[in-house]
C-alpha cells in the first residue's frame, strides 16, 4: 500500500491545494518499507493530480482540500483522508492503528460524523509533540 | 480600514490571552463591553498569540468561515482559517516578524463546510499596555459576492473563462494568445455545447481588435435567402417589406470579429460568396450594384466533419482551406470527465450568485453520476442539468434526487460507453405523457433544453 501525505515542516500542510511536498510511504502490510519526498508542482490544479498519479500514491492523507481537487483525486480512484491536522509521524501511526477518526487528529470542526466542540473560550488546547514549522 | 497597532482601547480581553489590564469592577464592564463591541464589528475579527495559536474569534468571523468561537480558540490559525498563503507567506506571521501591517491582502479560504471563500485580509500587531507584543489581529472580510458581481458584469471573457486543467484542453488554451495575435482565420471544431463560441470570444478578446465589434451569427438557424441578407445586408427596395436598407453582420463587424457557427450547415450558393468576402474583404449588399469592403476578423465553428462534407459535395473545399488556416478543435465533455468537478463548481457559483440559494456542494453521489453520465449535450448539457438541480434543491447540497431524471436513469458503464436506451426511451416516454405530450414541460422536467429532447425523440423513433 502507497500512502501519502503533503508535509510542511513536520506537519501534515495545512492546505493541500498550496502545499509544496508530498511524502510517499510504501507499506508491506503494517510494516514502513520505504519512503520517498515528492515535490508539488505549483499552477493548476491538474499539475498536482497528475503528481499524486504519477506517484502511484493509493491513499492520501491530507489537511484542508478545496472541494474540486477532492472531486478529481477521487475521481481518479485515489482514496483520500482529508482534514487530518497535527504531526505527519502522529498521523501516520494513527492511520496504522485506525485512529485517524479521532477529534485530536482532525482540523477544527471535522468530527467524521461524532460532534466534538470543545468547551469554553479560554484554554489553549495543544496537541502533545505539537511544533509550528 | 485604517491599519495600526491595536492596543486594546477600552480594555478588552480577548479570551485565553491577557492584554494587560488589572481586575476590578470596571475592568469588567469595560470589558464585556468591548466584547459586545468586538462581535457586533461587521468584518470577521481573530486575535493570536505569538506563536499563532488562536485566542479569540468574533461572531462576524464565525459567520464567515463556519467555524464556533469554540472550535477555533486555541487552535493554531492555518488549521482554522486554512488559505493558499498559510505556507509560504501567512500575513499574521509576516506581521509578527517584522512589525509591518499586511493591508487588504486577498486570499482564498477553505471554510468549515469546505467551500472556497474570497476574503481580503488585513493583519496588524497587538500590543499590551505596556507596549510589549503579545499577539497579531487579523480583520477581513468575505468578497464572494462582490466578485460574483463583478464576474456577471465583466463580459470581457479571458483564458481562466475557459475552466478546464484536461491537457487537450490545455494544450487548446496556450495556443489561444498566439492564435488571437496573428488575426488569421480559424476554424473551431468539436461538438454542440462543448464550448467553441466560449473559445472564439476568447480568441476576440485577446486580439488586437478586442476594442471593435464581436458579432456572432448561427448558420444552421436562419434560412439560406435570410442568411444572405443577415450576413450581407441590403438595399431599399431589394425585395419585398424591405422598405429601407439594412446593415448586414459583415459591415456591422468591420474592425471586429465575426463568428459564424455551424458553418457546415450554410448553402453551397452563399458559400461562394463567403469565399469572396475571405479572399479580398469585398462583398455586395443584396440589391446593390456597389461593392463594399470589410475588415472583419471571421471566425468559424461547426460541429460537422467538414472533410466528410466536402467529399459528400455539401461544402466547397476551396472554403474549407480559406477558413481553416488555424483549426482548433474542442473535445467533447466525455473526453474529459475531469473538468466535471470544476465546471460544477464553476456553474454553483455562478448560480449562486443569481439565484441567491446557499447551495454550496454536491453530494458524493451525485458528482459521481454525473462523472459517469456521456453528456451528448456536453458543457451546455451539465449546465442546464445544474441549473434544474439548483431549482430543486432547498438545502444547502445537490443531492443524486435533484439531477435531472436523464443523468439519474443512465445505466452506463464508467466512461460513458454503453448505455441502457430502454431505460432512457421508457424515462422520456413516461415523462411526455405525464405532460400530456408537452414537450417544453417534459424536457424542463428532464432537465434538458427541447432541442435535445427533439433529438432524443427521433433517434428513439417517437416522432415522424
Amino acid at each position: 500500500m502507497r500512502v501519502a501525505i503533503p508535509v510542511w515542516g513536520s506537519r501534515v500542510s495545512p492546505v493541500f491545494d498550496a502545499a509544496g511536498l508530498l511524502l510517499v510511504v510504501d507499506y508491506a502490510g503494517d510494516r514502513e518499507v520505504k519512503r520517498h519526498l515528492v515535490e508539488l508542482p505549483t499552477g493548476p490544479l491538474s499539475g498536482l493530480v497528475n503528481t499524486v498519479l504519477a506517484s502511484r500514491t493509493e491513499e492520501l492523507l491530507c489537511g484542508a482540500i478545496s472541494r474540486p481537487l477532492l472531486d478529481m483525486l477521487q475521481g481518479e480512484g485515489i482514496s483520500v483522508t482529508p482534514f487530518l491536522a497535527g504531526e505527519v509521524e502522529c498521523l501516520l501511526e494513527a492511520r496504522l492503528g485506525g485512529r485517524l477518526a479521532d477529534p485530536c487528529y482532525l482540523m477544527p470542526g471535522c468530527c467524521r460524523g461524532r460532534r466534538h466542540r470543545q468547551r469554553g473560550r479560554g484554554g489553549h488546547h495543544r496537541t502533545a509533540g505539537r511544533k509550528e514549522p | 480600514m485604517t491599519v495600526g497597532v491595536w492596543s486594546d482601547p477600552v480594555g478588552f480581553q480577548p479570551a485565553g490571552t491577557y492584554l494587560g489590564r488589572g481586575g476590578g469592577n470596571g475592568t469588567d464592564v469595560r470589558s464585556k463591553l468591548s466584547e459586545i463591541i468586538f462581535d457586533s464589528i461587521s468584518d470577521g475579527v481573530f486575535t493570536v498569540d505569538r506563536d499563532c495559536i488562536i485566542t479569540s474569534f468574533n461572531r462576524a468571523a464565525e459567520r464567515i468561515t463556519g467555524f464556533a468561537s469554540d472550535e477555533a480558540v486555541g487552535k493554531h490559525c492555518f488549521d482554522v482559517f486554512r488559505t493558499e498563503i498559510c505556507h509560504k507567506q501567512c500575513a499574521l506571521k509576516d506581521t509578527l516578524k517584522t512589525a509591518d501591517p499586511v493591508e487588504n491582502s486577498r486570499v482564498t479560504i477553505i471554510t468549515r463546510d469546505k467551500r472556497e471563500v474570497p476574503i481580503r485580509v488585513t493583519t496588524t500587531l497587538l500590543r499590551d499596555r505596556q507596549e510589549q507584543v503579545v499577539g497579531a489581529v487579523e480583520f477581513f472580510h468575505d468578497v464572494s459576492e462582490l466578485e460574483d458581481l463583478r464576474d456577471s458584469l465583466d463580459r470581457k471573457r479571458g483564458l481562466d473563462d475557459i475552466v478546464s486543467v484536461n491537457a487537450r484542453m490545455q494544450q487548446l488554451i496556450k495556443l489561444l494568445p498566439d492564435v488571437a495575435e496573428s488575426e488569421c482565420n480559424v476554424l473551431i471544431g468539436g461538438p454542440s455545447g462543448a464550448g467553441k463560441e466560449l473559445v472564439a470570444q476568447v480568441i476576440h478578446n485577446l486580439s488586437p481588435r478586442r476594442y471593435g465589434p464581436y458579432i456572432k451569427i448561427n448558420c444552421a438557424a436562419l434560412p439560406a435567402p435570410l442568411l444572405e441578407s443577415e450576413l450581407f445586408g441590403y438595399e431599399k427596395g431589394a425585395f419585398t417589406d424591405a422598405k429601407r436598407a439594412k446593415p448586414g453582420q459583415f459591415s456591422l463587424a468591420d474592425g471586429g470579429t465575426l463568428l459564424l457557427d455551424e458553418i457546415g450547415e450554410m448553402d453551397i450558393s452563399l458559400q461562394v460568396k463567403l469565399l469572396r468576402v475571405l479572399n479580398n474583404g469585398e462583398y455586395q449588399p443584396l440589391g446593390s450594384t456597389r461593392t463594399c469592403r470589410t475588415d472583419a476578423r471571421i471566425i468559424a465553428a461547426s460541429n460537422a466533419n467538414l472533410r466528410q462534407e466536402i467529399e459528400r459535395g455539401n461544402f466547397r473545399e476551396d472554403l474549407y482551406y480559406r477558413i481553416n488556416v488555424v483549426d482548433l478543435e474542442v473535445p467533447p465533455l466525455r473526453d474529459r470527465p475531469e473538468d466535471i468537478p470544476l465546471l460544477v463548481n464553476h456553474f454553483l457559483r455562478s448560480f449562486r450568485s443569481r439565484r441567491r440559494k446557499v447551495i454550496s456542494s454536491m453530494h458524493p453521489d451525485a458528482m459521481k453520476a454525473l462523472r459517469r453520465y456521456a453528456w451528448p449535450g456536453n458543457v451546455r448539457e451539465l449546465q442546464n442539468a445544474i441549473e434544474h438541480a439548483f431549482v430543486m434543491c432547498h438545502g444547502d447540497e445537490i443531492e443524486l434526487g435533484h439531477l435531472p431524471l436523464l443523468v439519474v436513469s443512465r445505466n452506463e458503464v464508467v466512461g460513458g460507453v454503453a448505455y441502457n436506451h430502454d431505460t432512457e426511451r421508457q424515462v422520456i416516454v413516461e415523462t411526455l405523457q405525464r405532460h400530456n405530450g408537452n414537450r417544453t414541460r417534459a424536457a424542463a422536467e428532464l432537465g434538458v433544453h427541447r432541442s435535445t429532447l427533439w433529438r432524443k425523440l427521433k433517434s428513439y423513433g417517437l416522432v415522424s
